[in-house]
């Protein structure tokens, strides 16, 4: 397993919103499917997880509805709201834009 | 994590309390603990370990636990107040659709309410302004006017008084006197003459005004032989002197005596109300001498000390005059006095036709209302069917009335900002229109005080238009409307509603109509009183002779017969007399005298008159009648036996035997040993000289050859109106004293049309009101009746069509509207006879309940109402019986 690194400020939120591009999921999904997805690189608090979902709820970028899991159990559900979608997407190419450049910096010796 | 969540919203409801926020973010963590732990315990994790490792995981839960607490709190208000606001959006936006949709309804009701509002805040703008605003001075409501009363009528104070209850009073910080007095300054070769007022050394001291620059009076600096120093209004160091600070300590030429300027004060410090400059009293021992208690010349104000109270200040005024009754009973014996606020003695007089005039006004705009309330309760009445399709769409009743509230409100707050437009454009007219002599008029605008009676305004209105349907929605009800369907609808209660109204603006109107007809009355009954002398073709101007370069009576005398001489050659000039005073004007003088060789009359029954010093021409200018014995005449010179003429009044007063004619009169003032008076060699006829709505009072004339005095008005008789003097004038006073000015120059019929200045003022805005009264009564009828027949159509079709004549049609719909009229005018009647009791101190020759008046006000509204009525009933009368039948 590599060392983890810290996650950088906002990308959470940006990866939450990634997540739920997939369709609705509750906290505990979301926390998964990122440690799946990062193989374990980066180590996603759950206190801040939870707190960027709601967050996120208050800006109006993701809704939550109460449903029942597949454990039969009930759980809460977020997803996209449109608004959510046209924020992924911008901050998708701006981090993208973002690592290029730090990418052509560390590649120029090389 | 595919499947789909079943649907039921969580947290978003905006009554969402922080517990139950608290308790859904709880178990949205339960959750998560649950799912984690159990995935740990089939991984192979003991559940103790499973538990410490996903809290491990976590990170600090109570501190997650309350930021998720507050994240969402926050998300809930602000939703909630979203909603509200959007509600509220809602409401608006639908209104604005519904009042431009509506655009005839809409113009005519924004126009009404313009109208209705405008005028109101235009009388409010006056009535705030010279009436309730505060005076500029540091705490106005301590400062008072003291008066002397004498045989119940207020007057002024003489200087031993003054200075008495100066000494005495404890209540009152300080006492200031004051009285007018004009003086010539000669300004770059123009002699001009000032509005001075001589005060105490103290008078800005209790006004506590301070100098703009410079400083005002010291103590002391009111003494006869103290330095001469004057203090000058803002408005006069501008106009005059450039607003330039170097006059200060320079020495100006006042009546030929050098002042020294030592101060300027601000503008709106004035008092009293039109001094130009301040100079102060110098009371000579003469005049402080206990023997001019009769002599009442001097204002008096004060200042209430701090703990004490005007009733505690009355007391103790009444107390010294009690004491100086006793002390000098032939001059105080029946002598009081009066404390009275500042602000009171100033516009006191004002407060009974101001507030008429408001109340006239108010009553338009009640009218104006009305119609307006009219108009939307039949737009209601008419929209029933989609109130009622939204009612069944889920809008509660609240939300139905909610709606038209906030389409009346939205609508009285367009018209009064439409309103206020008008208020700002009618303001000028209205000040225009105002008696010169109202107080405080200059100072009248539209500012921040009419702003907030614009909005308490645009409430009432919005109430008064909104309720009437408001409370018509509360009271349909809604299931049974739609069952029946828009047609079926009984709109029997809207139309009573409407009928009310309109016999409600009918009994304003006639209230209205009333007290403006009394006031027209009033106007001609002032106009038909014979003033006693002939105005018309008289030409006056007044000039003042300063003692510096018209030491003794001889020059002045001199003055007035070589001014008279070359007025009277000018041409088209007649004659030419001259006088002390004049009737209809301000200048009074009287005196009580005595009648030699009869006994001392005792206190309180002593005999006064009005003096007027005058030339023997004077009756002649005037037109004055000699009723018995002669006039004096030129032979009655400075050296001969003195003579009076009297006014029949005094001769009827205090020689009720018809014995005036050979009396010797005295009064206690003169110069030397000589006293004023003479005897009585002829009787004029009585001349109106306070008002004329005032009876006559009784006069004393006193030649000018043997009374000269020092501020002469000379009346220039024309041969015809349109001779033009006033340059003559100026250019025959110009060739005798280049120094003297020349003031108050105009028509005598000018003078005597501005004593009824204040009674004009009120029948032009009082007829203005009631005719915009009567014109919105009558589209409050013609809308009723129109409506009645609109509602009516099938019944009339059906009686058309059984043979009814069109006559009985029109008579019928006729009969609707006047039945409202008559309604309306007999309630306007009895409130009528009711209010106009409370203007009956404004009304002259007429009394408050006025037969004729009220007879013609109530024709002429029958008449309107049935002009009102004739446009509907004749469309009912056209009504095609198949086409009524068939709609």
């Amino acid at each position: 397993m590599a060392e983890s690194l810290d996650l950088l400020k906002g990308t959470l939120d940006l990866l939450v919103l990634r997540t739920l591009a997939w369709g609705p999921a509750h906290g505990y999904a979301v926390s998964r499917w990122i440690a799946e997805r990062t193989r374990d690189v980066l180590t996603v608090e759950e206190a801040a997880l939870y707190q960027a979902l709601h967050r996120l709820e208050r800006r109006g970028l993701i809704e939550s509805e109460w449903g029942v899991s597949e454990n039969n159990r009930r759980a809460k559900y977020y997803s996209l709201t449109n608004e959510g979608r046209r924020e992924l997407r911008a901050e998708s190419q701006a981090w993208r834009q973002y690592a290029a450049a730090v990418f052509r910096v560390l590649d120029f010796a090389g | 994590m595919e499947q789909h969540p079943s649907k039921h919203r969580s947290v978003q409801i905006p009554l969402t309390t922080r517990a139950r926020v608290a308790r859904d973010v709880d178990e949205e963590l339960s959750a998560h603990f649950t799912m984690r732990i159990e995935e740990l315990v089939r991984g192979g994790m003991s559940r103790e370990d499973a538990e410490r490792e996903a809290r491990k995981h976590f990170g600090d839960v109570d501190a997650a636990r309350l930021a998720l607490i507050d994240e969402d709190m926050r998300r809930v208000t602000r939703a909630r107040q979203k909603l509200g606001f959007e509600t509220w959006r809602q409401d608006i936006r639908y209104a604005w659709r519904q009042l431009v949709t509506q655009r005839v309804f809409t113009i005519v009701a924004l126009l009404t309410l313009a109208l209705g509002t405008g005028v109101t805040m235009a009388i409010y703008s006056v009535v705030d302004g010279v009436l309730l605003r505060p005076l500029a001075f540091r705490e106005p409501d301590n400062l008072v006017r003291l008066y002397t009363i004498i045989r119940s009528r207020r007057s002024s104070f003489s200087v031993p008084d003054f200075m008495d209850y100066r000494k005495d009073s404890k209540t009152l910080t300080g006492l200031a006197g004051y009285y007018d007095a004009t003086t010539n300054y000669v300004h770059g070769g123009d002699p001009i003459r000032l509005n001075a007022v001589r005060a105490s050394d103290n008078l800005f001291k209790i006004l506590e005004v301070p100098a703009l620059i410079g400083r005002t009076f010291a103590p002391g600096e009111d003494a006869e032989s103290a330095p001469r120093v004057a203090v000058l209004s803002e408005t006069l160091w501008r106009n005059r002197f450039a607003g330039d600070s170097a006059i200060l300590g320079r020495s100006v030429l006042l009546d030929g005596q050098q002042t020294q300027v030592i101060g300027v004060v601000a503008s709106r410090y004035t008092y009293p109300l039109g001094a130009d400059l301040w100079l102060t009293t110098r009371f000579s021992q003469a005049e402080q001498n206990p023997n001019q208690r009769g002599a009442r010349w001097i204002r008096v104000i004060g200042r209430v000390a701090p703990g004490q109270r005007t009733e505690t200040v009355q007391t103790e005024l009444s107390g010294i005059a009690n004491r100086l009754a006793q002390l000098d009973s032939a001059h105080n014996g029946d002598v009081g006095s009066q404390v009275v606020s500042l602000q009171e003695s100033i516009v006191g007089p004002l407060q009974k036709p101001l507030f008429t005039l408001l109340a006239a006004v108010a009553f338009v705009l009640l009218i104006a209302s009305v119609n307006v309330a009219n108009l939307s309760l039949a737009r209601t009445s008419a929209r029933e069917s989609e109130l009622a399709v939204r009612a069944a769409l889920g809008a509660g009743q609240a939300r139905l009335v909610r709606q038209l509230v906030t389409e009346s409100t939205l609508l009285a707050v367009a018209g009064t900002l439409a309103g206020l437009l008008v208020a700002r454009l009618s303001l000028g007219a209205l000040v225009a229109m105002a008696p010169a002599d109202l107080p405080r008029i200059e100072s009248v605008k539209v500012d921040a005080r009419v702003y907030a009676f614009a909005v308490l305004l645009a409430c009432l209105a919005g109430l008064a238009i909104g309720v009437v349907p408001a409370l018509h929605v509360g009271a349909v009800n809604v299931a049974q409307r739609l069952r029946e369907g828009a047609r079926s609808v009984v709109r029997g209660g809207v139309q009573r509603r409407r009928q009310a109204l309109v016999v409600g603006e009918i009994a304003l109107a006639v209230i209205l109509l009333t007290g403006a007809g009394l006031m027209v009355r009033t106007l001609g009954a002032l106009r038909r009183v014979d003033p006693g002398f002939d105005a018309n073709n008289v030409y006056i101007f007044t000039a003042t002779l300063p003692a510096a370069s018209y030491p003794t009576l001889e020059r002045q005398h001199q003055f007035a017969v070589n001014t008279a001489e070359r007025l009277r050659a000018l041409p088209g000039v007649t004659d030419v007399g001259m006088s002390f005073g004049l009737p209809l004007t301000e200048t009074r003088f009287s005196l009580t005298f005595t009648v030699r060789g009869q006994p001392e009359p005792p206190p309180g029954a002593d005999m006064s008159a009005q003096i007027r010093i005058a030339t023997p021409e004077y009756f002649r200018v005037l037109r004055i009648p000699l009723k018995r014995g002669r006039l004096y005449d030129h032979s009655d010179i400075a050296s001969s036996p003195q003579v009076i003429v009297v006014s029949e009044e005094l001769a009827r007063r205090y020689f009720p035997n018809g014995d005036a004619l050979g009396k010797q009169l005295i009064t206690g003032w003169g110069h030397d040993s000589v006293k004023l008076g003479g005897t009585v060699v002829g009787i004029v006829g009585d001349v109106h000289s306070e008002a004329l709505n005032e009876p006559p009072e009784p006069f004393l004339y006193m030649p000018e050859a043997q009374w000269p005095f020092d501020e002469p008005t000379f009346t220039i008789r024309t041969a015809n109106a349109s001779t033009n003097i006033a340059s003559g004038v100026r250019d025959a006073i110009k060739a005798i004293d280049p120094t003297l000015p020349v003031f108050d120059s105009q028509p005598l019929a000018a003078v005597v049309a501005a004593s009824v200045s204040q009674q004009r003022f009120l029948v032009r805005l009082l007829s203005l009101f009631s005719l915009l009264a009567v014109v919105l009564s009558a589209i409050g009828i013609y809308g009723v009746v129109a409506y009645g027949v609109e509602q009516q159509r099938r019944e009339l079709g059906v009686r058309l069509a059984l043979g009814a004549s069109r006559d009985r049609v029109l008579g019928l719909v006729l009969r609707d509207g006047m039945r409202l009229a008559i309604l309306g005018g007999i309630i306007g009647v009895v409130g009528a006879i009711g209010l106009t009791r409370l203007v009956e101190r404004l009304l002259f020759g007429v009394k408050p309940v006025d037969p004729w008046t009220l007879a013609v006000v109530t024709i002429a509204l029958l008449a309107v109402a049935g002009f009102a009525s004739l446009a509907p009933a004749l469309k009912a009368a056209r009504l095609h019986p198949t086409s009524a039948l068939r709609d």
